[in-house]
C-alpha cells in the first residue's frame, strides 16, 4: 500500500517537474527581456525610462524568483501559488461542476499530448508562412487546403465549400468591398510585378 | 438624453439594422460551432469592422458578442453539446427535458430567458451609466494613472491560479507597450532601428495571437466534438414561456448573481452560469428534480449566462477593466478605431456607450427567432469539424493583425503570442493581465507624466485629491486582501 502511494507521490513529482521545465520556455525569455528593458532604460531620459525602469525591475524579479523555483522546487521561494480572489467562485464553480455535470455530460476533449501540440503549433507556423510568402490572398487558399490535409481531413466537397466561402469573405467582403491592402508576400509580389499583373 | 436618441436612431438606420442582423446570425452560428464562443466571434469579426466607421463596427462587434450564447443552449439542449464551454449549466437540465419530450419547452425557456437577460443587461448598463458618468466627469490625469494602476492589480489580483502570476503577465504587458516612441518626449526605446518596433507593437496582434489563436490551437490539439443524433423537436413553446415568468424570482436572483459574478474581473460567464445554478439548487423547493430535467435548472443558468453581459462590458467600457477574453477584444476594437479605452469612452464618446447598450438587447431579441426558427440548419453545423473551423479562425486573425498596419511582422506577433499564450494557459498564467498591460500601460504613462507636469508637489497629487487617493486605496485592498483573508481566517490554536 505504502510503495502504491509512494510510486504515486514520485510520479506526482515527475510530472510536476516536467511541468516546471515546460514553464521555462517562456519564463526565461520574460526574465530576459524584463531584464533587457530595465537596463537598457538608463539610457533614456527620465520621462521616457520611468516605466520600463521600474516595470523591469519588478517584472525581472518577480520572473527571477520564478525561475530560481523552478531550477530549485524544494526551497519554495518563487512558488507564487496565492489564489487570487476569483479562486473562490472557481472553487464553487469546480466543486459543483464535479458533483453535478460530470454525470451529464463527459468533455469529449481528448488527453493533449506533446505530438498534439508541436503539430497544432507546424500547422500555426505553416500558416504564418503561407501568408508570409504568398500573402492573404492566396495564402488562404494554401493554409485551408494544407492544414485540412495535414490533419488528414480529405473530405473534397468540405474543403470545397470552405474555400467558397473564405474567398468570398476575403476577396470579394475585405479586398474588393472593405479595400483592405493588396499583399502577395514575399515570393509571389515580386513574380506578379515582373509579369505586370500588379 | 440626445446622445441616447441619436444611439436609438442610429441603430434603426436600414444599413446598420442590416449589420445587426447579420452580426446575430454569425453570433448564432459561431454559437452553435462546438468549441467556439463570443471570443473566437469577435476575433473573427476585427478584420471586417478595419475599415467601418466606429457605429456599424461596434454594432457588428456587439451583436456577435451577445448573441453566441443563445446558439451554444440550443445545441446543449438538443444535442448534449455546449456550443461554447459556458453552456455547459445549460445542459444540465436542458438535455434531459429534451430526452422527455419537452425539447421546445427547453428552448422556450432558455429563449425567454435569454430576451429577459438582455433587458436585464441593458438595464443594469443604463442604470449604473449616469452614475459612473458623474463620477468620471470629476477624473483628471491623476485618476487617469490610479485607474490604470487599479485595473492592473485587479485583474492580477483577481486571477483565480496565482495573483504573482497575474502581475508577471501585467508587468510583461507594460513592458511592451514601452516599445516605440514615448508620448510626451517622442524619444523611440527599444527599437533596435527597425521602423515596425519605431511604431510600437499593436495591440491588436497581441490580442489576437493570445487570446483567439491560442483557442484555436487547442481546438487542433483536442479535436472537435461530433455531436451525436439530436432529439426530435417535441413540447410545447408556450409552456417554456409560461414558466419562464412563473420563476420570475428565480430570474431575478440569477439575474443579481450574474451581474456580481460579471463585474469581477476575470470570472466569466461559466462561472455565473454554474453559482447561479447552485444557487437554485439551494434554494428552490424540491431541488431533487434538477438534474432530471427541470425547468428551473435552464432558467438559472440561462439567466446568468445572459444576464452577466452587462456587468461583463460595464467595467469595460466605463474603466478600460475587461471582465473576460472578449472584453479584452473589444478594448483592443476600441483602440483600433482610435478610441481610448476606459473612462474617455465615456467622456467623449457617451452616445457610442449608448449604442453599445441598446445593440446588447435587440440583438438578444433577433438571435431568439434567428436560433428558433433555424434551428434545423443550425443542427448541421454541429457536426463541423475543428479541421475546418480552425483554418478559418486563424485566416482571419492573421488577416486581422495585419490590415492594421500593414506590417508583415504584425502576423509574426500574433504567430508568437498564440504558441506563447497557450503555454502560459497551460501553466496557470492568464493572458488577460499581459493584454491589459499593452492596454493600460500607455494610459498609465501618459496620466503619470501630464498629472505630475499639472502638480506643484510632485507625487503627492496622487494621495492629495479624493478620487486618487480612493482608487489607490482600492488598488491596495485588491492586492492585499487575500493576505488579509488568510491572517484573518488562521486557525486559533485550541
Amino acid at each position: 500500500m505504502n510503495s502504491g502511494s509512494g510510486a504515486e507521490d514520485r510520479k506526482t513529482t515527475a510530472t510536476e517537474l516536467k511541468g516546471l521545465r515546460e514553464e521555462l520556455w517562456f519564463i526565461l525569455p520574460f526574465f530576459i527581456f524584463s531584464l533587457y528593458l530595465f537596463l537598457g532604460s538608463f539610457a533614456y531620459k527620465v520621462e521616457a525610462s520611468t516605466v520600463p525602469k521600474y516595470a523591469g525591475l519588478i517584472t525581472a524579479v518577480l520572473t527571477g524568483m520564478r525561475l530560481f523555483y523552478i531550477c530549485f522546487p524544494r526551497f519554495k521561494i518563487g512558488e507564487f501559488s496565492q489564489d487570487g480572489l476569483a479562486g473562490e467562485f472557481d472553487d464553487m464553480k469546480d466543486e459543483f461542476e464535479e458533483e453535478t455535470l460530470k454525470s451529464h455530460y463527459k468533455q469529449q476533449g481528448k488527453q493533449v499530448t506533446f505530438r498534439d501540440e508541436t503539430k497544432a503549433f507546424a500547422a500555426l507556423v505553416g500558416s504564418f508562412f503561407f501568408f508570409l510568402l504568398f500573402g492573404y490572398l492566396v495564402g488562404t487558399f494554401f493554409v485551408i487546403v494544407c492544414t485540412s490535409y495535414y490533419y488528414g481531413y480529405k473530405e473534397k466537397r468540405a474543403i470545397l465549400i470552405n474555400l467558397v466561402s473564405m474567398y468570398i469573405l476575403v476577396y470579394v467582403v475585405l479586398f474588393k468591398l472593405l479595400e483592405a491592402p493588396e499583399h502577395f508576400g514575399l515570393i509571389l509580389e515580386p513574380i506578379l510585378r515582373a509579369l505586370d499583373f500588379i | 438624453m440626445d446622445q441616447m436618441f441619436t444611439a436609438l436612431l442610429a441603430i434603426f438606420q436600414w444599413d446598420n439594422a442590416l449589420i445587426m442582423v447579420l452580426g446575430t446570425f454569425i453570433g448564432v452560428v459561431i454559437g452553435v460551432l462546438p468549441g467556439l464562443g463570443a471570443t473566437h466571434a469577435m476575433a473573427m469579426i476585427i478584420p471586417l469592422t478595419w475599415k467601418m466607421d466606429v457605429t456599424p463596427a461596434f454594432i457588428l462587434l456587439i451583436s456577435v458578442y451577445a448573441t453566441s450564447k443563445f446558439g451554444g443552449s440550443l445545441t446543449a439542449i438538443l444535442f448534449n453539446i455546449p456550443g461554447d464551454n459556458p453552456n455547459a449549466v445549460t445542459l444540465i437540465d436542458g438535455y434531459p427535458m429534451a430526452q422527455n419530450g419537452k425539447a421546445r419547452t427547453a428552448i422556450a425557456a432558455s429563449a425567454g430567458v435569454s430576451i429577459l437577460g438582455g433587458l436585464f443587461s441593458a438595464i443594469t448598463l443604463l442604470a449604473f451609466m449616469p452614475v459612473m458618468y458623474w463620477i468620471i466627469m470629476r477624473f483628471g490625469p491623476a485618476e487617469f494613472f490610479m485607474l490604470a494602476l487599479f485595473g492592473l492589480s485587479a485583474i492580477s489580483a483577481v486571477s483565480s491560479e496565482s495573483i504573482v502570476k497575474g502581475l508577471i503577465g501585467g508587468g510583461i504587458g507594460i513592458l511592451l507597450s514601452t516599445i516605440g516612441y514615448h508620448p510626451l518626449v517622442g524619444q523611440a526605446r527599444f527599437t533596435f532601428g527597425t521602423m515596425f518596433l519605431e511604431d510600437g507593437i499593436h495591440m491588436v496582434s497581441v490580442i489576437l495571437g493570445a487570446l483567439a489563436v491560442s483557442e484555436v490551437l487547442k481546438l487542433w490539439m483536442e479535436g472537435s466534438s461530433i455531436a451525436g443524433e439530436g432529439v426530435p423537436l417535441s413540447g410545447s413553446y408556450k409552456e417554456g414561456i409560461t414558466a419562464v415568468f412563473k420563476n420570475m424570482p428565480l430570474f431575478i436572483r440569477s439575474s443579481l448573481i450574474a451581474l456580481v459574478v460579471g463585474i469581477a474581473p476575470g470570472a466569466g460567464s461559466m462561472v455565473a452560469g454554474f453559482v447561479s445554478y447552485a444557487s437554485a439548487v439551494k434554494t428552490c423547493k424540491n431541488p431533487e428534480n434538477f438534474g432530471k430535467g427541470d425547468v428551473r435548472g435552464v432558467i438559472a443558468g440561462d439567466t446568468a449566462l445572459n444576464a452577466c453581459q452587462g456587468g461583463d462590458i460595464l467595467p469595460t467600457i466605463t474603466l478600460g477593466i475587461p471582465g473576460s477574453n472578449a472584453m479584452a477584444i473589444l478594448l483592443g476594437a476600441f483602440v483600433l478605431h482610435g478610441i481610448t479605452p476606459g473612462p474617455q469612452v465615456v467622456k467623449m464618446k457617451t452616445d457610442l456607450v449608448y449604442l453599445i447598450i441598446f445593440t446588447v438587447f435587440i440583438a438578444h431579441c433577433i438571435s431568439v427567432f434567428m436560433a428558433v426558427s433555424m434551428s434545423g440548419v443550425l443542427e448541421k453545423l454541429t457536426k463541423a469539424r475543428a479541421e475546418i473551423i480552425a483554418p478559418i479562425i486563424i485566416i482571419l486573425c492573421l488577416i486581422g493583425s495585419y490590415v492594421v498596419r500593414e506590417y508583415w511582422q504584425d502576423m509574426m506577433i500574433t504567430t508568437m503570442f498564440g504558441i506563447m499564450s497557450y503555454y502560459m494557459k497551460k501553466h496557470g498564467y492568464h493572458p488577460i493581465p499581459l493584454v491589459l498591460g499593452i492596454v493600460l500601460g500607455p494610459i498609465a504613462e501618459f496620466g503619470f507624466f501630464t498629472a505630475l507636469s499639472l502638480s506643484d508637489n510632485g507625487l503627492w497629487i496622487f494621495v492629495t485629491r479624493i478620487p486618487s487617493l480612493v482608487i489607490f486605496l482600492c488598488t491596495l485592498a485588491v492586492i492585499f486582501w487575500p493576505l488579509i483573508e488568510r491572517i484573518y481566517k488562521r486557525p486559533q490554536p485550541a
